[in-house]
């Protein structure tokens, strides 16, 4: 048999159904997995990427656009052929790029670093067990300067970490970035790229 | 006889080939600016180093150290 709902109505319980006769109002299924969405996918997978074999450089096309204005990129999973450091660019432009960080070593000397109007970001450290990243972009796409945050890990024991902040100087709406070795080559592992939900 | 040079390879999306002349120019400069980049940064990181080594000889704590 089926059981009948009751709401309170201040004073006393009332049936649902007599209580409730407009539904109107009230959010619709669509309504409600539509909220579900917008609050659960802060973040939004846009693209992944799998990396070659012995590849100086990837370029990610098609990450980028109007949908969204901030983006993180992480990648993990490959391996080098040497312990580096790798650069980030956008789009194809090889200047302009403003860049600093405070370096802390392994054995706790620190150290600022910098790049003025330089040819790339330094984004991170890479070697045979690590090709690891983790970036922030404000505004890639937007026709307004790109801001650029990356987590430096050194991937040897006489490196150390940094926070690398920057901004590339030109107002240039990108769609696609570049990972580029310092020098030897990357193999396998997966770039992802994800969106912020506006 | 004049030998071709090997370029590294660069991958666009799913395509990997060898990179263009270009694209080969534009990754020397990146390489000669990483390369000063990273000799800048231990010069630095050296010197931090050794200086702390001295004023610790001179008689300095690391608190008084990192106070200066």
């Amino acid at each position: 048999m089926a059981k009948k709902a009751y709401v309170y109505n201040g004073s006393a319980w009332e049936d649902l159904a007599s209580s409730v006769s407009d539904l109107s109002s009230y959010a619709t299924t669509v309504d409600l997995d539509d909220y579900q969405l917008k609050s659960v996918a802060g973040l939004t997978l846009v693209k992944t990427q799998v990396i070659g074999t012995a590849v100086t450089s990837v370029a990610v096309s098609d990450a980028f656009s109007a949908t969204y204005d901030n983006y993180l990129i992480l990648v993990s999973g490959g391996t080098s052929s040497i312990n580096t450091t790798t650069r980030f660019t956008l789009g194809a432009t090889a200047t302009g790029y403003y860049w600093s960080g405070a370096y802390t070593s392994y054995a706790g000397a620190l150290a600022g670093t910098a790049g003025s109007n330089t040819t790339s970001f330094l984004a991170t450290s890479h070697n045979a067990n690590a090709v690891s990243l983790n970036v922030f972009l404000s505004q890639p796409n937007l026709v307004k300067y790109t801001l650029f945050a990356s987590e430096y890990y050194g991937t040897a024991s006489g490196d150390g970490t940094e926070a690398i902040r920057g901004f590339l100087d030109d107002t240039t709406s990108y769609t696609a970035f570049t990972l580029t070795a310092s020098s030897g080559t990357y193999t396998g592992g997966t770039i992802y790229v994800y969106g912020y939900q506006k | 006889m004049a030998t071709k040079t090997v370029k590294p390879n660069i991958q666009i999306d799913d395509l990997v080939r060898e990179m263009t002349d270009a694209e080969y120019a534009d990754y020397q400069a990146l390489q000669v600016e990483a390369k000063a980049s990273e000799a800048e940064a231990t010069a630095r990181v050296d010197a931090r180093t050794s200086a702390l080594a001295k004023l610790s000889a001179l008689g300095l704590t690391p608190q008084e150290i990192e106070a200066l």
